[in-house]
């Protein structure tokens, strides 16, 4: 999977989790952005891009997260190896 | 690998899930009652992100028909991810939970404050974690009885104040210091959990305190898997939270044990549920059922388990598309059957559809549809009775035959939090009821059939778990609706309240206790403030000896009236006009009254013990 492949599909799992189908998200979208996005939120979205994904992140890789852009690639780093 | 706890018990939700969430949303705004459809969207398998969406649903239903119930969280980890799982499964048991969480931290303060609003809550969910006690995997001498002590002063800060008490256990880690060997070291810390467990069930004896035993979820899943040090050092969560929706069931499982509102009735299918193949098909000799075939084996475990649900009280009943007699000689004579034909309480064997049979099954025991469970192998069987009866909780059980008894052990929905002499003898009462139904139709007046039945009646005033049962769980026969636990009631008692109790013996067998009333004088009446009984006497005219016997009581005590209020429920319809039956008038305000002066004793068929 790539990142256009991969874009849409983490979208959708974040509209899921804040429960907000209007939610424009891109690649520099960060949680300042989304009123809801606090850490408690930010877990729950790992979470759920773990399942949709199949992958798990690593400690340092959750902490890192700070735009979607990089839970983007974190995904996509993660699929390859 | 990421593995994905569900509950394995129930279905996959419909693709629709969020569709029907937004019809509930909307039907919310319009001010229906959407009760019914929060509890047919409970009875899915639901990810953390879906429980969620529920109990926002829940939060905003405050005008549902739910059941309400407040339940304060205190932990000595992080408690944020607990609520919506918790709020959101509670609809799977009829319930509304408002669910308020301690901030992580000074959980445990909010105890000793006696103007924290924890005070005021329904329950108190004390959720611990071993870290908390056990930082280390080895820990002093004296740390358990320092976790002991602080448990102990907890429950003094919290008690007393009506409201229950619900005690988790802990968790152990899974880590060895030594090995094996740290089963046998009073200082590590799975020794220490262990310990400390044996003493929290011991604290949970108390009638106030309920227990949430989540070292045994744990050790369910695997305890490698349950504790996550990866959230734990992101979040502070006491557990992995693929196991949210798990957790939020056990929680909302006990809270509605709490509320009576765990299923009495397990109804079962035959071919290939209660025994392997087609008995119309492949005959009695052709079942597999019992040691010798590895399915036969599989069947044997879903009887043993339907059997030790019945031995505690759970009413088993048989809903099967077969011919009635050969369907019933094979359930008496097959070798390899646990369960027999006593178990039944009923046995509906014919071609009609299912919902129609489980229908019928729950009139003829006097249940209402939502005490139901229903376990079909049959995919399209499940379907139709969850199209037509969302109210019964239809079983998932897996296609392999192997793991369907789990099914039955761990779905949840017969929970209980005591078990009582009647639970015990429950099917029994049951069948006697089928028979009594029998000789009705035997006898010619309703008069000739009550005296027939050779009733006995003895009044009591015992306040004990029969009781509080009785006012906890009974929806149908219900006047007020009040819900009491044991200790409040105690106190209520030793407050010089009226508590009426009795028992019912026919010649059909031993009710046991079927009702109980609480009263109290004031301005020289006696006030009724809650009546319940059992569904199984009603018609027999047990109300009208219970009003004599309270007549003469409340006279003999000086006063001139008696009192009582309906107050309408989802389902105590059938008591609406239970006052004016009894000669009560109403003073337009809802009070119903009853003057003493020239009240003279009504007829009924029953004989009173200790006259």
């Amino acid at each position: 999977m790539n990142d256009i492949e991969i874009m849409p599909l983490l979208v959708a799992v974040i509209r899921d989790v804040f429960e907000n189908d209007d939610l424009t998200i891109s690649r520099d979208t960060s949680a300042e952005y989304v009123e809801e996005w606090d850490s408690v939120q930010h877990i729950r979205l790992v979470l759920a891009v773990e399942e949709v994904f199949g992958i798990r992140f690593s400690t340092a890789e959750v902490v890192d997260m700070l735009v979607v852009g990089d839970l983007a690639d974190c995904i996509e780093s993660k699929l390859k190896s | 690998m990421v593995t994905t706890d569900s509950l394995d018990w129930l279905p996959e939700p419909p693709d629709d899930f969020r569709e029907r969430c937004k019809a509930i949303e909307i039907a919310v705004r319009e001010g229906e009652d959407v009760a019914a459809a929060l509890v047919a969207m409970g009875l899915y398998r639901h990810t953390e992100i879906r429980l969620n969406r529920l109990s926002r649903l829940v939060g905003d239903s405050s005008t549902s028909s739910l059941v309400t119930l407040d339940l304060h969280v205190l932990s000595n980890a992080t408690t944020d991810y607990l609520a919506a799982p918790i709020a959101g499964s509670g609809v799977r048991y009829g319930l509304r939970v408002n669910v308020e969480c301690a901030p992580f931290g000074v959980s445990f303060q909010a105890a000793s404050d006696a103007d924290d609003p924890v005070h005021g809550a329904d329950a108190v969910l004390l959720a611990l974690d071993y870290r908390h006690y056990f930082p280390a995997l080895v820990a002093d001498d004296d740390a358990l009885e320092t976790a002991v002590d602080e448990l102990e002063s907890l429950i003094t800060a919290l008690r007393g104040k009506g409201q229950t008490l619900i005690l988790q256990t802990i968790a152990p880690p899974p880590d060895r210091v030594y090995g094996s060997f740290d089963a046998m070291r009073p200082e590590t810390a799975t020794m220490l959990s262990n310990k400390l467990n044996t003493r929290i069930c011991e604290l949970a004896e108390a009638p106030d305190i309920a227990l949430l035993d989540v070292s045994g979820l744990a050790a369910a899943v695997g305890l490698e898997h349950w504790h996550d040090s990866r959230t734990w050092a992101l979040a502070k969560l006491p557990f992995n939270p693929i196991f949210l929706p798990r957790y939020g069931d056990a929680v909302a499982r006990l809270l509605g044990a709490l509320r009576g509102r765990s299923r009495k009735l397990l109804i079962l299918d035959l071919d290939n549920t209660l025994w392997g193949g087609v008995v119309g098909d492949d005959g009695l000799k052709g079942l597999r059922l019992g040691p010798g075939d590895a399915e036969g084996e599989s069947f044997s475990l879903v009887q043993q388990a339907a059997k030790a649900l019945r031995n505690r009280g759970i009413i088993l009943a048989v809903c099967s598309k077969n011919e009635e007699a050969i369907a019933r000689e094979a359930i008496r004579s097959h070798p390899g059957m646990v369960l027999n034909e006593e178990d039944f309480a009923s046995i509906a064997v014919n071609w009609s559809d299912k919902p129609s049979n489980i229908r019928d099954i729950c009139e003829s025991l006097g249940l209402s549809l939502d005490a139901a469970v229903f376990l079909d192998d049959n995919p399209a069987e499940r379907a139709l009775v969850r199209d037509v009866l969302p109210m019964v909780a239809v079983l998932e059980p897996p296609d392999d035959p192997a793991g369907m008894a789990r099914t039955l052990t761990s779905c949840g929905f017969f929970e209980t939090l005591s078990i009582s002499e009647e639970d015990l003898r429950r099917t029994g009462m049951y069948r006697a009821e089928a028979m009594r139904r029998k000789a009705r139709t035997q006898t010619r007046t309703l008069e000739e059939f009550l005296q027939s039945l050779d009733m006995r009646l003895t009044f009591d005033a015992t306040v004990d778990t029969r009781f509080a049962s009785l006012i906890n769980k009974t929806n149908q026969f219900n006047l007020t609706l009040c819900r009491y636990t044991e200790s409040e009631l105690q106190e209520m008692l030793a407050a010089d309240h009226v508590m009426v109790g009795a028992s019912l013996v026919d010649r059909f067998g031993d009710h046991g206790r079927i009702l109980a009333l609480i009263g109290h004088y004031e301005n020289s009446g006696l006030l009724i403030d809650c009546w319940v009984m059992s569904c199984r006497v009603i018609g027999r005219g047990v109300e009208t000896a219970l009003l004599n016997h309270l007549a003469e009581i409340s006279a003999a005590a000086g006063a001139v009236r008696l009192e009582g209020r309906y107050v309408a429920g989802p389902r105590n319809g059938l008591v609406a006009d239970h006052y004016q039956r009894l000669g009560f008038t109403e003073d337009g305000e809802g009070c119903w009254q009853l003057a003493l002066d020239g009240f003279q004793p009504q007829t009924h068929f029953i004989a009173l013990n200790g006259r």
